[in-house]
């Protein structure tokens, strides 16, 4: 597309923050998947077991 | 039954309402009970007369609404989660109706599963100990089967191996031959009246006379209460139709 | 009861069952819809602002600015010779420098400052009388009545400008105060990435403004054609004839509308591109999810064939659910898109005009939610095409979607693994570990979905990001065609271009707040083109300390030449062709060959750039300087900018902020827009694809939990397993960005 618009730019090359693509996002997702999975675990605490094994 | 006894298991009083439904229903209502080193008691009455909520509620996986449990003096109702389990793991085991094993491990991992989590001895004396008793109760030609290719006495009996294998004071058995025909049955009969040899006590829920006839004692369940008990003595092979005649005699008299 | 009542019963009891699934399943549906309907708004809606402006406006085809004196006369013999022009005039200008202005709000309002942070020429203008108009916020031409001024949009926004505040104009005799009338949007320069903007004032004062001096005198010529395509060649024409003013910017009409649709345009691109992955998110999450319901309804299902009920009728009854999931998801995504619009293209409906809310604007989101209802319906008939194979005995016996067939290769497959596996094996380790991972390992098919999921979601929260960070970056300015540095002077066309060169280089070379000091030299050359010898526009001087990137080859050496893309493009050459070039007519002809090519968006694209010494006869120079650390090169620009007048002094990296400024907040807005949806749809699918996980393991955790493995750690295996698998999500992510050569991307 850009290079269509004859500015002059054919190619962008990204020039990403390492900190960030590498680092804060990585850490961000795997959280928030973390955080989801301690959420629904948490429920595994029941004080009667026996209902799990009636499925 | 004698009273100069060593009880192992004791439960007083022991109450559980489940408040899940609309209005709560009271299941238990009130059980006092006590098993002994090495006793075989089997819990019998009638569907949703409480049997499987007490053997569920003694052996700790379910917490009794009032009354308390014991195990060898200790306190079972006021343990946390992980105390709990850890209570499970080496002084409890657990058959059911249906064989629950994990579909990804072979019949030898499912019972050294346990054995290796509960193990305070090395890991090769563990692994021994698990080979002996997959020899005892006949499986180990297909331990290294997978759950799905073996029958089911086969896995009853791999069920039995796998309680046992934490050496445990107490088994808990619901239903151990529900799901099986009479020759397997009696199988797993054999093997679990074999399990009383070693010492371990053992309490089995079922509705099966021809099983409950095994047992030294029968309790019968009503509404949540033991409306009667009735001490067998020594099972012997020989006595055992006169023995399950009489027990079905006792239990038509309660309405069986 | 007829067959619609029981659907409708069917889904309603589902959906009360399944609340939490349901609902998770709807909010993706309608998040990947809203997302999707946004960027066809937002690219409809700034097309059309554009539109509606450049209708009113009339910008011009052609323009140049010049600073200083012009001879009018070339001028209007150059319109003279050429006939494509369908009108021209020359507009003329104040330039002050933006400390000079400072404003004061109205009694009450206490606020007050000046515009000194602003970079970019101020430049007071009358109304034009043709073409050209700056339009103020209703789209009207407005005329200021004396004392009054039109500021431009932008600033209101960056100041905080109201009607009715005062601006002071600080001129060489005195303050000159007006007020502010209104705001006036401006086509030619309302992309933040022309260098100047104008402010509109009476006829009266802009002569009161120029008597009292301290403004820069400037034009722009200003040409509209007969047809727009002749825009290239007329610019040509116009920089051939030596007798025109153009010592400053030339910008051409496709320039100024393009660059015009172009941020807003990435914008929009980047939310479909967004929209698409979570598209594809939400549809392998039907799959999981009807897939998972088939097989815990099997039974059920086997029960509807036994009774002789047409597989179309079972897929119908579960289709229902999804059709109204879909139906209402895209609709809602669509209603939220309205709102998400309005607050994305706010900046862009300042600045430009109001577009006419038409037809086009509720018809632009209407093909992408239909294509997100068809896709979700699509692919949800084709997994419960399953229910077709479904036989009754598998089913019903074995509680199994799968024939006996498969069934009995699947217990095989089972087994074949569990034999293989021997806990005993092995250092020993933590068993509840070795559990995850086996578990892992026999439910890899379900279990990979969330890895793809993770690695959709990395890609569609860093994407956008990635646009922001490339525009804010100081390395940016190479792909515009400056080498990076802290201060560049541009020295033009003025008669002592020579002389002021000399003395400016000099200065910034004795000056020990700057160093690396590059000094380049614009040159005319000619090259043999399509109509014979054409302008060649090359800069001269020392590439060996480093200048742009280059896309292909490098950075020229003696007898070598680098050409600009868009000169390769005309030219048909690569690196390692030969060029040839002379210097001056009838001169002799040199051969050169191209060293490399380079990305440029200066003097329309079209540059070279040839190892030399800086000759003493050029056109124009171009020098650029670092600041020692610590050092302000917004400060030294002012100073130098004060003391040589005919120079532009800007600090790069501000310059660049400041012109992308626009941009980046529209990619911003994009950015945070993308990470809160990747975050969110993370957080979501986790939750839906555990709750549906643990109902299914339910009583293999209940055995665990019988045989002593308590609640703590039956919950670590699985968020170990979370872990193992999310982890790889993001990771094989940023492998794929390796891979496809560091996110080198061909928009």
């Amino acid at each position: 597309m850009i290079s269509q618009v004859g500015l002059g730019i054919s190619r962008l090359n990204f020039i990403p923050n390492p900190w960030l693509v590498y680092l804060a996002y990585p850490v961000a997702l795997i959280a928030a998947g973390y955080a989801a999975a301690a959420a629904l675990t948490s429920r595994l605490r029941t004080p009667d077991k026996s209902a799990w094994l009636r499925g | 039954m004698p009273a100069s006894s060593h009880p192992i298991l004791q439960c007083q009083s022991l109450t559980k309402t489940f408040y899940s439904t609309e209005p709560p229903t009271p299941v238990l209502n009130g059980i006092d009970l006590s098993v002994e080193v090495g006793e075989f008691l089997v819990v019998m009455g009638a569907s949703g007369s409480g049997k499987s909520t007490l053997l569920y509620c003694i052996s700790g996986m379910d917490r009794p609404t009032s009354g308390s449990v014991s195990l060898q003096g200790r306190d079972l109702t006021s343990l946390d989660d992980s105390e709990m389990s850890q209570v499970r793991l080496t002084q409890m085991g657990f058959i059911f109706q249906q064989s629950y094993f994990l579909g990804n491990l072979n019949v030898r991992d499912n019972i050294l599963l346990t054995a290796l989590k509960a193990a305070t001895r090395g890991k090769n004396a563990t692994i021994e100990r698990v080979e002996a008793l997959m020899d005892r109760f006949g499986i180990s030609e297909v331990s290294r089967h997978g759950v799905t290719e073996v029958s089911g006495g086969q896995l009853q009996r791999a069920s039995i191996s796998r309680a046992l294998a934490s050496d445990p004071t107490v088994l808990f058995a619901d239903e151990p031959t529900g799901a099986l025909n009479s020759s397997m049955s009696s199988e797993v009969m054999d093997a679990l009246s074999d399990v009383r040899a070693s010492g371990t006590a053992l309490v089995m829920v079922t509705h099966d006379p021809g099983c409950a006839a095994r047992g030294d004692r029968v309790i019968y369940l009503r509404d949540g209460l033991i409306v009667d008990s009735r001490a067998l003595g020594t099972w012997t092979k020989a006595q055992a139709t006169r023995r399950e005649d009489e027990l079905l005699a006792w239990l038509r008299d309660l309405g069986f | 009861m007829n067959k619609d009542s029981l659907f409708l019963r069917y889904a309603y009891n589902d959906l009360v069952k399944n609340k939490a699934v349901n609902a998770a399943l709807f909010v993706i549906v309608t998040m990947s819809a809203f997302l999707m309907a946004t960027g066809a708004m937002v690219m409809e809606r700034s097309v059309g602002s554009v539109d509606a402006l450049f209708e009113m406006a009339k910008p011009p085809h052609f323009l140049q600015m010049h600073k200083g004196g012009y001879d009018g006369g070339a001028l209007t013999a150059f319109a003279a010779g050429h006939p494509e022009i369908e009108s021209w005039q020359v507009e003329d200008m104040l330039g002050f420098d933006g400390s000079a202005i400072s404003w004061r709000g109205q009694p009450g309002r206490g606020a007050s400052g000046d515009l000194s942070a602003s970079l970019i020429d101020n430049l007071f203008v009358t109304q034009n009388e043709h073409f050209d108009f700056l339009l103020d916020e209703a789209g009207a031409i407005p005329r200021p009545l004396p004392g009054e001024v039109y500021v431009p949009v932008g600033y209101r926004q960056d100041f905080d400008l109201q009607t009715g505040d005062a601006l002071q104009v600080r001129t060489g005799s005195g303050s000159k105060e007006l007020t502010v009338r209104g705001f006036v949007r401006d086509s030619q320069m309302a992309s933040s990435l022309s260098s100047a903007t104008r402010f509109l004032v009476s006829e009266a004062d802009f002569a009161n403004l120029a008597r009292a001096g301290g403004g820069d005198r400037e034009i722009i010529a200003e040409y509209r054609l007969s047809d727009i395509s002749l825009v290239s060649k007329f610019q040509t024409a116009y920089e051939s004839d030596t007798a025109l003013p153009k010592n400053g910017q030339a910008v051409t009409y496709q320039m100024i509308r393009l660059i015009n649709a172009f941020s807003d345009g990435l914008v929009a691109l980047a939310l479909v591109f967004v929209s698409g992955l979570l598209m594809i998110i939400a549809l392998l999450n039907l799959r999981f999810v009807i897939r998972g319901t088939l097989e815990d309804e099997v039974r059920e299902i086997g029960v509807m064939k036994a009774i002789g009920l047409p597989h179309r009728t079972i897929m119908s009854l579960y289709l229902s659910k999804y059709r109204v999931t879909a139906l209402v998801g895209s609709l809602l995504g669509g209603g939220l898109a309205i709102i998400a619009t309005r607050l994305l293209t706010r900046s862009v409906q300042a600045n430009y005009a109001v577009a006419p809310v038409g037809l086009m604007t509720f018809l632009a989101p209407a093909p992408a939610l239909l294509l997100v209802y068809l896709l979700v319906v699509a692919m949800c008939r084709g997994v419960l095409r399953a229910v077709r194979r479904v036989e009754v005995v598998g089913a019903l016996v074995h509680g199994s979607t799968l024939n006996e067939k498969q069934n009995v290769r699947r217990a095989k497959s089972l087994s074949r693994r569990a034999r293989r596996t021997d806990l005993a094996s092995g250092a020993g380790g933590n068993i509840n570990r070795r559990l995850a991972l086996l578990d892992l390992r026999a439910g890899a098919r379900q279990w990979v979905l969330v890895p793809i999921v993770f690695a959709l979601a990395a890609v569609l929260i860093v994407l956008p990001t990635n646009l922001l960070t490339t525009f804010q970056s100081p390395r940016f300015v190479t792909y515009m065609g400056a080498p990076e540095s802290d201060l560049r002077v541009d020295l033009q066309f003025s008669k002592d271009v020579a002389a002021t060169h000399r003395k400016v280089l000099s200065r910034m070379e004795s000056d020990d707040r700057l160093t690396a000091v590059r000094d380049f030299a614009n040159l005319l050359f000619e090259t043999p083109g399509e109509d014979g010898w054409e302008n060649l526009r090359v800069e001269m001087g020392d590439y060996s300390r480093g200048t742009v990137r280059f896309l292909h080859g490098q950075a020229p050496s003696d007898g070598q030449i680098a050409l600009s893309v868009m000169n390769a493009k005309q030219f048909t050459l690569q690196a390692g062709d030969e060029m040839k070039i002379r210097r001056t007519r009838d001169g002799p002809t040199e051969s050169m060959v191209v060293s490399g090519i380079y990305q440029d968006v200066t003097s329309g694209g079209r540059t070279a750039k040839m190892q030399g010494a800086v000759a003493g006869d050029a056109v124009g120079y171009v020098i650029y300087a670092d600041t020692v650390a610590g050092g302000d090169p917004a400060a030294l620009a002012r100073e130098y900018s004060n003391d040589f007048a005919s120079a532009t002094v800007i600090p790069m990296k501000e310059y660049v902020q400041q012109t992308l400024s626009y941009i980046t907040s529209a990619f911003r807005s994009a950015a945070i827009l993308a990470g809160v949806f990747g975050l969110g749809v993370a957080l979501l699918i986790t939750s839906l694809f555990l709750k549906l996980r643990l109902t299914r393991e339910r009583s293999e955790m209940g055995v665990l939990m019988a045989m002593g493995f308590s609640a703590r750690e039956i919950g670590s295996q699985v968020r170990f397993k979370i872990l193992l698998t999310v982890g790889v999500g993001p990771f094989s992510a940023s492998c794929l960005r390796r891979l496809l050569g560091s996110g080198s991307s061909e928009l």
